[in-house]
């Protein structure tokens, strides 16, 4: 029989005979969930205790065979208190992994707020609006840093370099510069 | 003083940081910026991030993070705080909007 909790929002595999299994209580029949493996609906044989936790998914933990860690998870997102699938795989290709992190949990935050308030479609309709519109700032912001400033530099010393070896050019140049400094005075 | 001119988002953003004070995070900023701006503007959290960070290049902010909490799924917070550099250019700008105010002679 294997034991899994969610810390932190992760599942995790218990060790049979931590002390803390017995803490909580147990749930009743009618309190059990619907948990969704691959496509089949199933009713699993699952034994579900809580811990006393401010949130509502922190501490609770599953014994039961037949699944793992990862079908858990899946099972939790049916679940309804976590988004839909993480944002933050937009966002870590952008930003420094703890400012991600940060930004992720942020969004996490407002989004479990809006679902205890307004239910599941709104907070999923906010959070997907959010993460989209936040991608494009995110992106530019990444683009200007990382590759325009670079690219202006280089070009910028290739124009510089070409127009101070070709004295026509620079002579052109020249004349165009005083002649809009002498409008400018004027 | 001059250099110290902000976009309206920065205006924004540094006020949300100064009036928040010690919570002040990414978050709480993006309410707080969603209430100053009444629905004029829309913003979303990513731009509020990338406006804190340009901040931060800027002197006008400085950042820290918190331990991470379970409610946040394990993950920590980026706390900001107006640096004094950031209360001046702050200062400045309103002063700009007041002036503009005071020649237009007030908005209803």
């Amino acid at each position: 029989m294997r034991q899994y909790s969610l810390l932190w929002g992760h599942i995790i595999e218990l060790n049979p005979g931590l002390h803390w299994r017995t803490f909580g209580h147990n749930l009743g029949e009618s309190e059990s969930v619907v948990v969704q493996f691959g496509r089949d609906w199933l009713t699993p044989t699952v034994k579900m205790r809580r811990q006393l936790s401010p949130d509502p998914l922190e501490g609770w933990f599953f014994t039961g065979s037949g699944f793992n860690a990862k079908s858990l998870e899946t099972a939790i997102r049916f679940s309804q208190k976590v988004p839909p699938v993480k944002a933050e795989y937009l966002f870590y290709f952008f930003l420094e992994a703890k400012t991600c992190d940060a930004l992720v949990g942020d969004l996490e935050e407002r989004y479990k707020l809006i679902l205890k308030k307004f239910g599941k479609f709104k907070a999923d309709l906010w959070y997907w609006s959010q993460a989209i519109r936040s991608t494009g700032p995110i992106a530019w912001a990444w683009f200007k840093k990382g590759v325009m400033k670079p690219v202006v530099t280089v070009m910028g010393s290739k124009i510089v370099h070409d127009l101070l070896k070709n004295t026509h050019l620079l002579e052109i140049v020249k004349t165009v510069l005083a002649e809009w400094l002498k409008r400018m005075r004027g | 003083m001059k250099g110290d001119y902000l976009g309206d988002l920065e205006q924004l953003t540094l006020t949300a940081v100064m009036l928040l004070g010690r919570e002040a995070y990414g978050g709480s900023i993006h309410e707080k910026i969603e209430e100053l701006a009444e629905g004029f503007r829309a913003v979303s959290l990513g731009s509020a991030y990338t406006t804190l960070e340009r901040l931060e290049q800027k002197g006008y902010v400085k950042s820290w993070f918190s331990d991470p909490t379970p409610e946040r799924g394990g993950r920590a917070k980026k706390y900001f705080e107006i640096t004094a550099s950031g209360e001046a250019a702050v200062k400045n700008s309103l002063k700009v909007a007041n002036n503009m105010l005071r020649e237009i002679g007030g908005v209803a």
